[in-house]
């Protein structure tokens, strides 16, 4: 009796420790991103425009006219396109960087992650304009070396089929730095013996990869694959950047709406449109998918392994 | 067999050269597709705006001047803003860092009720952009009076989601029966986070370092909103005012981004430096 | 050990910084005594909000310190904000009420604005009704004009005009002293001064478009004499037959004739390069130049006008506007008269490159010393207000109907009818209440 008494309130007094231990965070959730939440939630049930009338009550119209805007529709389509077309990319370019700068004889290691690293850094707005021309149809150097292949040299950011593509090579550059980095750390982890008792074994290095790494790292790509479809579905700077270098000589979602993303969206009606309230109604529903996305992913890749 | 010579992963007996020149090969297109725009923003930075906008466009600056930088520190008070970046960013650094430990290892190393539910709640706030929380957070820091002060810029970063989650991946690799056997010996719960607990997780404290300085560093436009003066303003706001109404003055917005770049190179240089070196003086793990 | 003594003297120095910072938290708000002046007992701030601009900013300064000494007692407190955010900082102060008393806004935000209760009229004891009528060009301040009171006065003042690139013009066998006068004309030489390899692709264009708002809205403005918005109606007229014929001719220059291509030189500076012969941009772009290609060699003209009609062209402005919250209004007032006044003018101009607003100082001879500046000064003259109610929503509307024929060829007549049921449900939402 004493001896089941005594494991419980052992128990219970870990998950008193664990509560302490997170509760510095859950405060300043609670402070800077729970109250804010409530209030833009509650924005979001009004017609607000911070330029016109005071605000009017109307309950979840702004939802429902949502559904029937034809930008809204657009804007889900474009960002779930780069969705996919940036994070396996990502992944797969900085897994693969990542097994590369681990490898022992390999030199100057510190030099090519800081290189790596560098566009992660770099600010958004000078890298923008470099890309812009990089991209640019009659005279920048990707159609250059096109042309010298014979290959069709399409019209990038002034044509609706080609922005977006061109703006994705942008984003993949930007974050691989960011995933190579992460999953450089999760290498660090995986302790050297395991691969010392394979080796010993006889194992080869593909085998090796399968069986020890992959599953090894899998807290780290759970990670980073989470990060970088919450950071796919919050995508700006770029497309922002790129599109006109501000609003002020083009069209914030690029030629006919094709590079619209979801957040350019948001921000588009919230602060260029002046409709607080419609934006905030997105911006919820934006979160309830990337809520949904990423239950998902975790129920899929998340594999606990025994050690 | 020397634990030195350990293999890590997809190599033999010795490295295969085809291997490393090929690794080499993919590593050095790489980098050129990578440096690409920093090399051109620091040409850039020295060149005048004529010379900036030409098609095709010169690498090397035909006329070097160092005019843009020289303006760029007489329009905007740009010493006063690095160290006010400097201060912030090494605030919210700390916070972010001790925050997030401590979360990561309370979620993953503990049980108590409602764990999931508020991970999940904890992870939502990455996934709402910040311009829909601004004007909330706007009137908060109004309420408590602390528009267009230091606390006032870092209040809203102090603790970071990422963090939390990045951290709680790593915790998840650490053995328990580590931890459970410092128990059995009798360290405080303290003790055991700082002696046992973090000195394992060198990389990823040293990975979440890095992207929390270069993120912090760079934002702009939270403390854009909360200051109202020099007092408290910080570089990448500074950076900001070179985008005007009709145009943006290119050559000083790549001047100011040059030196407004370098200490994240540098920090990043020395600490990466740092983990790769945590490691190997250890030698064994687990 | 080392690790428990490293994270506790990090804990250590975070908590010092963290009692620092709010040290110096406090003094901050004590300082920065916002609306309630405690500086002194009988000072009044004012603060005031402007975007930044590399030579405005300074003048403006200056301005500052010359209102504080002829006006003691009263204290100018300046910020200038980025332009790409200033409307997110202005809009997010309004929604918490701290924003300055005096800021800035474009004049087609003034009607919502003032119907919104953020603005408050000029007090007459400032400044009268008549006065400002007498004073200002009346495409100025007519949008910031409501049941006869005025809610703000002109700033940053800018027309359309014709940039002609001398040398490619003459090129092509015309003369700078003879610019095109009309849209046929204009198309023609367009044409000419168009330049296309044998492989088919640009190598000149006729008309640099990168600014394509200036040419859309010129072209309707002058088609429809200045009636583009109806707002007793709540429409817009750009769909009727007449307004077809602005859009029609934008197919004809972009579709048929090509004398652009929006792949070409996609998101460069086409005329500051020298590989556009025409270029329709506000005056403010005689600076850019001087800066981006210092050598080109330009003529100024008026934009050519439509056959049969005078010539025209559209004038854009901003306000300076009062917040209704602010509690020295009489002050701010002041401060903005002066900022109106000849001489803040006078400074604007000559440091600025801005225009002037006051028809007294369209007579004076030494504002205007070239002949660029005399056309400049011309265009003032013959402006007509932009009138749309809201920027950016209308733009878009806007953009997406030149886009639609531009790049998808579609019939003039279905994206133009589209875009004007959108812009009429934009302004019915708008004026509907």
């Amino acid at each position: 009796m004493l001896g089941v008494r005594k494991k419980l309130s052992q128990e219970q007094k870990l998950a008193w420790v664990g509560v302490l231990f997170v509760l510095p965070a859950v405060i300043l959730f609670v402070i800077s991103v729970l109250i804010p939440l409530i209030q833009a939630f509650y924005m979001s049930l009004f017609d607000w425009s911070t330029i016109r009338e005071a605000k009017k009550f109307i309950f979840f119209k702004n939802y429902i006219d949502m559904f029937h805007d034809p930008k809204f529709i657009k804007s889900v389509a474009v960002t779930i396109m780069w969705t996919v077309g940036v994070v396996p990319t990502i992944i797969f370019l900085s897994l693969m960087l990542a097994l590369i700068l681990n490898m022992k004889s390999l030199r100057f290691k510190g030099l090519f992650r800081t290189i790596y690293f560098v566009p992660v850094v770099t600010n958004m707005v000078a890298a923008s304009f470099v890309w812009r021309w990089l991209f640019e149809p009659s005279h920048g150097v990707i159609n250059y070396f096109l042309s010298l292949l014979n290959l069709p040299q399409p019209g990038w950011l002034a044509d609706p089929q080609w922005a977006l593509p061109a703006m994705m090579v942008v984003g993949v550059w930007k974050q691989i730095g960011f995933a190579m980095v992460i999953f450089l750390a999760g290498l660090q982890t995986i302790p050297r013996d395991m691969f010392e008792a394979a080796y010993i074994d006889g194992a080869s290095g593909l085998t090796m990869l399968r069986k020890i790494t992959l599953p090894l790292l899998n807290p780290t790509i759970v990670f980073t694959s989470v990060m970088l479809v919450i950071n796919a579905f919050r995508v700006f700077t770029i497309p922002y950047v790129m599109s006109a270098g501000g609003f002020t000589y083009g069209e914030p979602g690029g030629p006919l709406d094709s590079t619209r993303v979801f957040v350019i969206h948001i921000y588009d009606y919230g602060f260029r449109q002046f409709e607080l309230g419609y934006a905030s109604a997105n911006a919820f529903f934006l979160l309830l998918v990337i809520l949904i996305v990423t239950v998902l992913q975790f129920k899929i890749l998340e594999k606990p392994f025994e050690y | 067999m020397n634990i030195k010579e350990g293999v890590y992963l997809v190599e033999a007996k010795r490295t295969n050269p085809l291997l490393l020149a090929f690794a080499y090969g993919i590593l050095i297109v790489g980098s050129i597709w990578m440096l690409l725009p920093l090399v051109w923003m620091t040409s850039a930075a020295f060149k005048p705006m004529s010379e900036i906008i030409q098609v095709p466009p010169t690498w090397i600056p035909k006329h070097f001047t160092l005019d843009n930088i020289k303006q760029v520190f007489e329009q905007v008070p740009f010493a006063r803003y690095f160290l006010n970046s400097i201060i912030t960013t090494t605030v919210i650094v700390f916070s972010v860092l001790l925050t997030s430990t401590m979360a990561g290892y309370g979620f993953a190393k503990f049980n108590f009720k409602g764990k999931r539910i508020l991970f999940l709640f904890i992870l939502s706030s990455l996934m709402i952009p910040f311009q829909v929380r601004m004007i909330p957070l706007y009137q908060i820091s109004q309420q408590f009076g602390i528009i267009d002060t230091y606390i006032g810029v870092v209040f809203p970063w102090l603790f970071d989601a990422m963090g939390v989650f990045l951290m709680h991946q790593f915790m998840l690799t650490i053995p328990n029966e580590l931890i459970e056997a410092a128990r059995i010996d009798g360290a405080s719960e303290v003790r055991i986070f700082f002696t046992i607990v973090l000195p394992q997780l060198k990389s990823a404290i040293s990975t979440l370092t890095i992207f929390t300085f270069s993120w912090s560093w760079e934002e702009f436009l939270w403390p854009l909103i909360i200051s109202n003066s020099d007092r408290v303003r910080t570089l990448p706001v500074g950076l900001q005012y070179f985008s005007e109404q009709y145009g943006i003055n290119i050559h000083w917005q790549m001047a100011g981004a040059f030196v407004a770049v370098l200490p994240v190179l540098i920090v990043f240089f020395i600490m990466q430096k740092q983990f790769v070196e945590g490691i190997t003086l250890t030698g064994m793990k687990g | 050990m080392k690790a428990v003594k490293k994270f506790i003297s990090m804990i250590l120095v975070l908590l010092l910084i963290l009692t620092t910072i709010a040290g110096c938290g406090k003094k901050a708000t004590n300082t920065t005594g916002e609306k309630t002046s405690e500086t002194t007992k009988q000072e009044i701030v004012i603060k005031h909000w402007q975007h930044h601009h590399e030579a405005r900013t300074p003048v403006v300064k200056e301005l500052a310190q010359e209102f504080e000494k002829s006006h003691p007692g009263i204290k100018i407190e300046f910020e200038a904000i980025p332009y790409d955010s200033y409307f997110d900082k202005l809009t997010t102060a309004l929604s918490s009420k701290t924003a300055a008393d005096v800021f800035q806004i474009s004049a087609l935000q003034a009607q919502e604005m003032i119907a919104g209760g953020y603005l408050q009229p000029m007090p007459e004891k400032v400044m009268s009704s008549a006065e400002i009528r007498n004073n200002f060009l009346d495409w100025t301040v007519s949008q910031a004009e409501k049941d006869g009171k005025y809610y703000g006065l002109p700033t940053d003042v800018q027309t359309i005009v014709l940039f002609i690139n001398n040398e490619l013009y003459k090129k092509a066998g015309f003369d700078p002293q003879n610019p095109p006068k009309d849209w046929n004309e204009f198309l023609t030489q367009a044409k000419k001064g168009t330049i296309v390899d044998s492989q088919g692709k640009m190598q000149q264009a006729g008309l640099d478009t990168r600014y394509k708002w200036a040419v859309y809205t010129l072209f309707i403005y002058q088609i429809l004499n200045g009636n583009v918005v109806d707002l007793v109606n709540k429409k817009v007229n750009y769909d009727s037959p007449q307004g077809l014929e602005a859009w029609n001719f934008i197919k004809r220059l972009m579709v048929d004739e090509k004398v652009d291509s929006p792949e070409f030189m996609q998101g460069q500076f086409k005329f500051e390069l020298g590989k556009a012969m025409f270029y329709l941009n506000h005056p403010v772009t005689v600076g850019r130049i001087k800066q981006m290609a210092p050598d080109l060699e330009y003529t100024v003209a008026l934009p050519p006008a439509p056959t049969g009609h005078e010539q025209t062209t559209i004038g854009h402005n901003w306000l300076y506007v009062v917040n209704k919250e602010s509690k020295n209004s009489e002050a701010a007032w002041e401060w903005v008269k002066f900022l109106a006044s000849e001489e803040a003018q006078r400074k604007f101009i000559q440091k600025a490159g801005d225009l002037p607003s006051l028809k007294s100082l369209l007579e004076d001879d030494s504002l205007f010393p070239d002949d660029n500046a005399k056309v400049i000064r011309e265009s003032l003259k013959i402006a007509v207000p932009t009138q749309e109610l809201g920027e950016n929503d209308v733009n878009q509307i806007r953009d997406e109907i030149w886009t639609k024929i531009v790049l998808k060829q579609a019939s003039v007549e279905d994206a133009v009818k589209q875009g004007a049921a959108a812009e009429n449900a934009l302004m019915q939402k708008k004026l509907g209440k």
